[in-house]
């Protein structure tokens, strides 16, 4: 028995070392993470400096704090792995599917406080990944739905710089929107 | 602020009378010399106006030692800190009605909706979405304002017109004829003029020009589109007079670009048009309306079809006689497709080919529908909700009330028909496929 799980490490061993170019990505607070090339180029930002040659293996990303960082580099690797495994997707009668074997994890991987959710948002943007840009802007705008603008403005601490009659004329202007 | 120089990855801040807050965020490595931070530079007006948020990273330069202030970096817990295209992002995935909620929320939000970054955005993803339908009712009454129908939730939106008196009573006995882009084309069924585009969404209209003679007709079909090698909307129409004999002149086709000062005579097409138009199809760069042929020894039931960019005309037919004379002309998965309602049979006939080969149909399937449809009850399929459900609307001769109209869900593999309730539904209507949108209707 010890014999051949030794073996078996060894042989993992050996195709890590094969098979995966790795690089490392710096966050804002001067984190190291070291992730297969092919997961970091799921963001296109990274990918365009790899091509570049600019990337000397270490890539720093002054934008992005570790914590943000390391969320992001899970969703890369959670959906390149899944896009390596299914085939591609079929166009559906429906409106959002594309069809989604990864609903599930995605709607949990949301499910985190405002200010994370908005951090994911600026990281998706900044390191151009369109899956995630995606996944948050749309559960931001499900947050929206069926709020009064009020509670729009509760939620996401937005000041209401209308006057009361500026408010009530556009208000007014789209009324049928309100019922 | 001001308590030591920066260069900015972007261009300089212009405008130092705009009120201007930076942000410090600031990495745990800041100390001395040397740090990397990224400031948010929130630029704010008095009268909400031009306000943005953008984002720098920089390098601090100081020549003086200086001790940053460690703050932990996060700005003021809970503000709102997204920039302006991100917002975009977010608001264009809204449907119509919440865009319009949130431009109460504040000036920024209202601004940044009513921007064409912004509009062209929220086109370009409504146009992947399943369409609603927007509707009219043939009731007098209910006839000052359009319906907007969701037929997901099952809800309906009233939109009233414009509160201008004129445009309102106007628009009141126009009956919708076509949509494209958000925009609805409506018009009269029996009077060439007035042809007006009109955003609903938006409230936007704008009439297209008009013939001076008043002119009578016996039918008018529209049909509306951009066209993609121009991009520019275009408006096709038919109508069938009757001279002074009462005879039938025939059909005659006039085309329009938005913009342009006169309608367009188009020579005929290529086969003769028996009886009025049905609505315009379009599909694959053109214009198509089923011609039925009733008194025909060819048998060959055809499509006319009517290119946008080179304004020509086409036919498609089947070389395969149906095997009754009530059909719909619509888009199914893609395809063209002709359904055939022969009694308690639906079946289907797809067109399929290229513009350089030729097209043509081809018989595609056939499904039971389970009911013997006759000409007091019958349907029409407004378009395919799944792979394997249709949306139908189905009407009911009710004697002197005329006809009742409703929506049902019809599945063919369960033989099982959902019908829609759907409060506010008016009892008769006219629909057309609508992508709400903000487009204006106003040419460039």
């Amino acid at each position: 028995m010890a014999s051949s799980s030794t073996s078996v490490v060894v042989s993992n061993k050996e195709k890590e070392n094969k098979n995966t170019k790795k690089v490392t990505l710096k966050s804002s607070d001067g984190e190291s993470f070291e992730v297969d090339e092919s997961v970091a180029m799921e963001s296109q930002t990274i990918k365009h400096i790899i091509e570049d040659g600019c990337a000397n293996n270490e890539i720093p990303l002054p934008n992005v704090t570790s914590g943000i960082l390391s969320r992001v580099i899970e969703y890369c690797k959670k959906h390149k792995e899944a896009a390596g495994e299914s085939e591609p997707s079929v166009t559906s009668y429906t409106s959002n599917s594309t069809t989604n074997p990864l609903t599930e994890w995605d709607t949990e991987f949301v499910k985190v406080d405002q200010n994370t959710l908005f951090d994911l948002i600026l990281a998706a943007n900044y390191l151009d990944i369109k899956g995630l840009l995606d996944l948050t802007c749309k559960t931001v705008a499900d947050m929206m739905k069926g709020k009064t603008p009020q509670e729009i403005r509760e939620t996401f601490h937005i000041k209401n710089d209308y006057t009361p009659e500026e408010e009530a004329e556009v208000r007014k202007e789209n009324q049928w929107a309100f019922e | 602020m001001g308590l030591f120089e920066f260069h900015s990855r972007k261009s300089e801040i212009e405008e130092r009378k705009r009120r201007v807050r930076i942000e410090l965020v600031i990495s745990s490595r800041g100390k001395g010399r040397g740090g990397v931070f990224v400031a948010r530079h929130t630029s704010l007006d008095k009268k909400g106006i031009e306000a943005g948020t953008s984002e720098y990273s920089f390098l601090m330069e100081n020549s003086r030692q200086r001790r940053l202030s460690n703050h932990n970096g996060k700005m003021q817990k809970g503000a709102f800190y997204l920039p302006p295209e991100i917002l975009c992002e977010i608001l264009s995935r809204l449907p119509v009605k919440y865009i319009l909620r949130c431009r109460s929320v504040c000036k920024e939000w209202c601004r940044l909706t009513l921007g064409p970054q912004f509009i062209n955005l929220q086109l370009s993803r409504v146009n992947h979405q399943l369409p609603q339908l927007i509707l009219k009712s043939d009731n007098k009454v209910d006839g000052q304002s359009l319906l907007l129908l969701d037929t997901e939730g099952c809800n309906i939106n009233k939109i009233p017109f414009k509160k201008r008196p004129s445009t309102s009573k106007r628009l009141n006995c126009l009956r919708l004829m076509c949509s494209c882009d958000g925009l609805l084309c409506i018009a009269a069924d029996y009077l060439i003029q007035p042809v007006i585009i009109l955003n609903p969404i938006t409230r936007e209209s704008f009439p297209l020009p008009s013939p001076k003679r008043r002119a009578y007709v016996v039918s008018h079909q529209i049909g509306f589109h951009l066209d993609p090698s121009s991009g520019k909307y275009k408006v096709v129409r038919e109508y069938r007079n009757m001279n002074s004999l009462n005879h039938d002149e025939g059909s005659s086709f006039e085309i329009i670009t938005l913009g342009d000062k006169s309608w367009r005579k188009l020579s005929a097409p290529p086969v003769p048009i028996e009886y009025s138009l049905d609505a315009a199809v379009y599909w694959n760069g053109a214009f198509h309306w089923k011609i039925q042929e009733r008194n025909d020894k060819s048998g060959d039931n055809c499509i006319l079809g009517f290119n946008i960019s080179d304004e020509k005309f086409y036919t498609i037919s089947s070389h395969v006689r149906f095997g009754s004379s009530e059909y719909d002309l619509l888009v199914l998965g893609g395809c063209l497709s002709l359904v055939e309602h022969d009694v308690h049979l639906m079946r289907i006939w797809k067109v399929t080919g290229t513009k350089e080969e030729g097209f043509s149909l081809s018989f595609n399937c056939t499904y039971d529908t389970c009911v013997r449809w006759n000409k007091y009850l019958h349907y029409s399929v407004i378009c395919q909700t799944s792979v394997d459900s249709f949306l139908l609307k189905v009407s009911r001769e009710d004697g002197e009330n005329g006809a009742n109209h409703w929506f049902v869900q019809f599945f063919p593999g369960k033989s099982l028909y959902s019908y829609l309730d759907i409060p506010g539904l008016p009892s008769r209507f006219r629909g057309v496929y609508f992508k709400p949108s903000f487009v204006s209707p106003k040419p460039a």
